[in-house]
């Protein structure tokens, strides 16, 4: 993948490279790109596939030329590369860097355990990106850890941040009072960034991964970050992101915290129930979605922060509404179906968590929450679709959509055909390790899919969301610019973006008031 | 309970194993960080490596 990206970047005339394995999912994407289906089904799943399109035979010639010599000498894929490592193993880097108190690891999980458990017994914590380790391999780290003092954020952790540092995909966010622990990664991409432009900073966001919370693991990590944050004097605010943990460890933390914890504590459990813990004198919040721990984190801060939140972070039903409606009256009547084009997991989830509460009818997806239905393939919308583009369907032998947007704008054309689709919903993630311009990367197929539809006496809806902070790379006003500029809706939060695209689609019915209620506000009793 | 190294409230020191991206992202915020340059074990050596720690 990161041969494509270099050759891609070797000469203006080169549109498109992908020099990949030739995995069934490989060659499906390149037959969509275009590229003749009977070449491209020649190659067996052990072969590598150089697909070039360019404007001109010079620029073909130099990407083979320059893709071949890459992967003969892998040396050269890093152009420019006089800062690359020749540390090539664990002991010469400790010896490189003795007092090292932190290691990122992302390489395949089955390689994950043995240095994992190396590095605790000499005391060093661990951020693990890595997927597929195993829980009994979890378990096994996260005990041993536990034992010597360290903290294990992972496996499948992909964001953190730690003393203000952004570890793996992170935002520019200020540091400030606030402490999360989050087993839920845009999740937590979501709420920094959120509570960055509401001017509170954070100072550790600890992603401890999404098996974390099983019962097989019982929340070892989770109740780990939460002890070492009640300890840190600068932290007011602690937080817990996560996808609505097993019951038990639930109750766990539930208890640890009224009964051990000191300071203010907002709890989003995605989908679940907001409220306060009245026997704790409101010290715990309770809420339903990443919009609504914004503004709990901010109510935790003070009214002030609370009221800046609510003016930075919301939009009234009523504005919504007048919003929605510029888009609903363009659309004609066939058209009444939602596909969401999800990067981010927690996005996935939480639009899940919205859309099945307001739509009528059935929605599907590739990553199913409790009643909505899984896509019978994840390559075929049907209906109402959710697809997270970050499963393991797409990134087998290609990097997330993240990083590599192409899988996303050939499904944004895909869906623009469907004379039944009203609403593309789609998130933005701006920040270190995504993209170097996300919005940039979709904009041209955002403009053809709204004229495809038009060439059919259609109009396309596109709702979207950016996730990120002003401080990141890609410049978050200048993505929602982008954005606007070839017609798209642009909305605060993703639970506002989910809510927005449901009304759309419903040409303002359905029961928003409920969704006000429990995920977009702060009830009255806060 | 042993203590790990100290972790909060002090200097970052990071290792990176695996996307370089990630170690980029580091060097961004000019965080103190070592990049190693990973490639997987061969499996058959690995095979190979245990049975000879076996034997030897």
């Amino acid at each position: 993948m990161k041969i494509s990206d270099k050759v891609r970047r070797i000469s203006r005339g080169i549109t498109e490279a992908s020099v990949i394995m030739a995995t069934p999912t490989n060659k499906g994407i390149l037959i969509r790109l275009g590229f003749p289906p009977t070449l491209i089904e020649e190659a067996k799943e052990t072969d590598i596939i150089i697909a070039v399109r360019a404007q001109d035979q010079d620029s073909l010639n130099l990407a083979i030329q320059k893709a071949n010599e890459m992967l003969e000498s892998p040396e050269k894929i890093s152009s420019g590369d006089e800062k690359k490592s020749k540390l090539t193993d664990l002991d010469s880097a400790l010896n490189a860097m003795p007092d090292a108190n932190l290691v990122l690891i992302s390489i395949p999980g089955e390689y994950v355990k043995d240095i994992s458990l190396k590095l605790i017994d000499r005391g060093i914590h661990q951020q693990i990106f890595s997927d597929h380790v195993s829980i009994e391999d979890e378990l096994e780290i996260k005990e041993r850890a536990v034992k010597n003092g360290v903290l294990i954020l992972g496996p499948g952790a992909g964001t953190s941040i730690i003393n203000g540092k952004g570890i793996g995909f992170s935002n520019a966010v200020k540091e400030g009072p606030v402490g999360i622990v989050a087993a839920a990664g845009t999740g937590l991409q979501e709420v920094i960034t959120l509570l960055d432009q509401c001017g509170i900073g954070v100072k550790h966001g600890l992603g401890v991964g999404g098996s974390d919370t099983k019962e097989k693991i019982g929340g070892l990590m989770m109740l780990e970050c939460i002890k070492l944050l009640e300890k840190d004097p600068d932290i007011s605010v602690i937080g817990i992101v996560s996808k609505p943990p097993s019951p038990s460890i639930q109750e766990k933390i539930m208890k640890h915290i009224s009964q051990q914890g000191k300071k203010k504590y907002v709890l989003a459990f995605i989908g679940g129930r907001q409220m306060q813990d009245n026997r704790t004198g409101g010290r715990i919040i309770q809420v339903g979605s990443l919009a609504s721990a914004v503004l709990a984190f901010a109510k935790q801060a003070g009214n002030d922060q609370f009221l800046k939140a609510t003016a930075k972070t919301s939009v009234s039903q009523e504005d919504l509404m007048r919003a929605m409606e510029k888009e609903w009256t363009k659309l004609s009547d066939g058209q009444k179906y939602i596909r969401a084009l999800y990067t981010g997991g927690t996005f996935t989830y939480e639009a899940q968590v919205i859309l099945s509460e307001i739509l009528p009818g059935s929605i599907y997806s590739n990553a199913p929450i409790l009643n909505v239905k899984e896509m019978a393939s994840s390559l075929t919308s049907e209906a109402n679709s959710v697809v997270d583009l970050g499963e393991e369907e797409f990134t087998q032998g290609r990097a997330h959509p993240m990083i590599d947007p192409t899988i996303r704008k050939l499904r944004i054309i895909e869906e623009a055909k469907d004379p039944e689709v009203a609403v593309l919903l789609m998130d933005f993630v701006l920040g270190y390790g995504s993209h170097p311009d996300p919005v940039g990367a979709a904009l041209r197929e955002i403009r053809e899919a709204k004229d495809l539809a038009e060439r059919g006496g259609r109009y396309l809806s596109v709702i979207s969301h950016v996730c990120g902070a002003t401080g990141d790379i890609q410049g978050y006003e200048s993505s929602i610019s982008k954005l606007q500029s070839v017609g798209a809706v642009v909305l605060p939060t993703n639970a506002i973006a989910a809510t927005g695209a449901a009304l759309v689609a419903l040409r303002g019915k359905g029961n928003i008031e409920k969704i006000y209620s429990q995920y977009l506000t702060l009830g009255g009793e806060f | 309970m042993a203590e790990g190294k100290k972790l909060f409230n002090v200097e970052l020191k990071v290792i990176n194993v695996g996307l370089d991206i990630f170690y980029d992202a580091l060097q961004m915020q000019n965080v103190k960080a070592v990049d190693i340059n990973w490639r997987p074990t061969p499996k058959l050596e690995k095979e190979t490596e245990d049975i000879l720690d076996k034997l030897l």
